[in-house]
């Protein structure tokens, strides 16, 4: 099999407010260095927000490696401020998070939005206010990585917890996205391969814009999606970011409080979510040694419980496909973006996102496998 | 030379470890996790960097042996690119900055053959490309073993043994 295609010379096939944004960005990183915000600057926004004295408690929130985090109080309720810097791990688009969060309302526990300040006119960059939603992305005392990756659970939290990661996945790909106001989200149009095609297209353009360093098995990975684009004949709405460390639950009884960082959302095809799940970076080694896929699930288990909760049938070729595109995107947020903004000075965690870019080389040696298979 | 890299590089972790850390406020998250990662990034630092030179010439010289015997050809794009290879790995410069520069280029051979490649050039490149992956990605994942993402560290070399000798 020779694997051919065109490079991502051109955009066509992208959803217009992806490509808005990363086209704003790279207008926007020239204006940096990036100074992250002082309390008393953040309490100053909020005070133009809410009125002067109307907020407290306010801190800085750990994680993140896109946003700033803080966390305050106002009017009775504890609230979370989430603000863009300069740039970061990956450029996304407050105002589609702000429409997603509120369409998944009631399907399934999301902080709720309390303010969007989609173009900075407050806080000088764009920003969510939501609702704080108490809980842990960790069992109290296991160990983990940064940004929930690695999480050591035990057979308890296993049996806790993996059954409502399935149920809530199924609750998102079950959900009726046409019925929805998500006015910035593309919608299926008549080409069954256009929800692949556009991923391709979204991840080629941050590598282009963003690359630092060339990866010529990078290059050969294009190639291969643009030449193997699936048929999607069951669009879903796609978390685009469904792992373990995006959700949070109970330390005591383990129920699921909230699933976070929906700004990868969009239409697509339900084997996205399940493939970027299933990346080898994503996974922990049971207390057999065996591979856990976030932690919770050996891989056959999690296919068929979602089959069986869901009532899809997963096709091994599209899952395939999934899987080099979720390597593939792994690897450009990676060595791109995050890279980037570290270089220009232009985020908060410079020394997180420089250190999450040395796990890039765990996913080429998966995507370099899959390709090395995808030729037989 | 006096006092060497590795000594101030111990002395930073330390005074990380025993000052800097205890002092910060327990609330301060952030502030908590950025000193770990700091940690983190000097531990790294020890292990590689009077390595860093041998490593790159390690990944050169691999890199170099899978591009040789492999014979370009194809339309404007194919031969345009396969121009620029040659140029690339014309000697010269340090060996990251050279690898780094022969690696650009073979990757901009890949998207060009895509274009225009002759079929069984194309055959032959993405073989070799793989074939080269295979065997970084493995260096590259050693290299940075430190950082602790990788699932599989019993596959993994030492830093030690990442030479010339060791490269395919």
């Amino acid at each position: 099999m020779i694997l051919t295609a065109e490079t991502t010379d051109t955009c066509v096939a992208i959803e217009p407010r992806i490509f808005a944004i990363l086209e704003e960005k790279k207008a926007r990183r020239l204006t940096g260095p990036y100074i992250p915000r002082s309390i008393a600057q953040v309490t100053a926004s909020l005070e133009s927000l809410y009125g002067p004295g109307s907020i407290s408690g306010l801190r800085r929130m750990a994680g993140g490696a896109s946003k700033e985090q803080f966390v305050f109080d106002h009017g009775g309720e504890r609230l979370v401020l989430r603000m863009d810097p300069l740039e970061g791990l990956i450029e996304t688009c407050r105002r589609r998070e702000d429409q997603v969060l509120r369409a998944m309302h009631g399907v399934v526990p999301v902080p709720e939005v309390r303010h969007a300040d989609i173009d900075g006119a407050t806080f000088g960059l764009p920003a969510l206010v939501t609702t704080f939603v108490p809980g842990v992305a960790k069992p109290p005392q296991a160990a983990a990585s940064v940004s929930g990756l690695r999480t050591d659970f035990d057979a308890h939290w296993i049996a806790l917890l993996a059954p409502a990661f399935i149920d809530n996945l199924v609750c998102i790909h079950g959900f009726d996205y046409r019925a929805a106001a998500l006015p910035d989200f593309a919608m299926p149009g008549g080409d069954p391969h256009e929800m692949a095609l556009r991923q391709v297209n979204w991840w080629g353009k941050v590598w282009a814009d963003d690359v630092v360093d060339a990866f010529p098995i990078m290059a050969l990975a294009e190639c291969w999606l643009r030449e193997n684009l699936p048929a999607c004949t069951d669009p879903v709405l796609v978390h685009g970011d469904y792992r373990t460390g995006n959700y949070l639950f109970d330390p005591a009884g383990g129920e699921v409080t909230a699933i976070l960082d929906w700004e990868l959302a969009h239409v697509g095809d339900f084997h996205e979510d399940l493939a970027w799940n299933l990346q080898p970076i994503f996974a922990n080694r049971g207390a057999d040694g065996e591979t856990m896929t976030s932690g919770l699930f050996r891989r056959d288990e999690f296919l068929s419980a979602y089959e069986n909760a869901s009532g899809r049938t997963v096709d091994p070729a599209a899952l395939f496909f999934y899987d080099v595109l979720a390597a593939w995107k792994c690897a450009v947020i990676d060595l791109s973006s995050c890279l980037t903004a570290a270089r220009d000075g232009n985020n908060h965690q410079d020394a997180l996102l420089s250190w999450l870019a040395t796990s890039a080389h765990v996913v080429l040696s998966h995507l370099t496998a899959l390709l090395e298979k995808g030729r037989h | 030379m006096t006092p060497d890299i590795d000594l101030r590089i111990a002395s930073m972790v330390r005074a990380m470890e025993d000052v800097v850390r205890p002092a910060i406020d327990p609330l301060n998250s952030l502030a908590a996790e950025q000193a770990a990662l700091i940690v983190g990034h000097l531990r790294l630092l020890a292990i590689q960097w009077s390595k860093a030179e041998s490593y790159a010439r390690t990944c050169l010289a691999d890199l170099e042996a899978t591009l040789e015997g492999l014979a370009p050809s194809g339309g404007p794009a194919t031969r345009a690119a396969a121009a620029d290879l040659a140029e690339a790995r014309a000697p010269g410069g340090g060996a990251e900055a050279h690898y780094k520069a022969v690696m650009r280029a073979t990757d901009s051979l890949v998207r060009a053959a895509a274009r225009d490649g002759d079929p069984a050039f194309r055959e032959a490149l993405h073989h070799a490309v793989l074939a080269f992956s295979t065997r970084q990605s493995l260096r590259d994942r050693s290299w940075f073993a430190a950082s602790g993402f990788d699932l599989n560290p019993a596959e993994l070399h030492s830093i030690a043994n990442l030479t010339m000798e060791t490269a395919r």
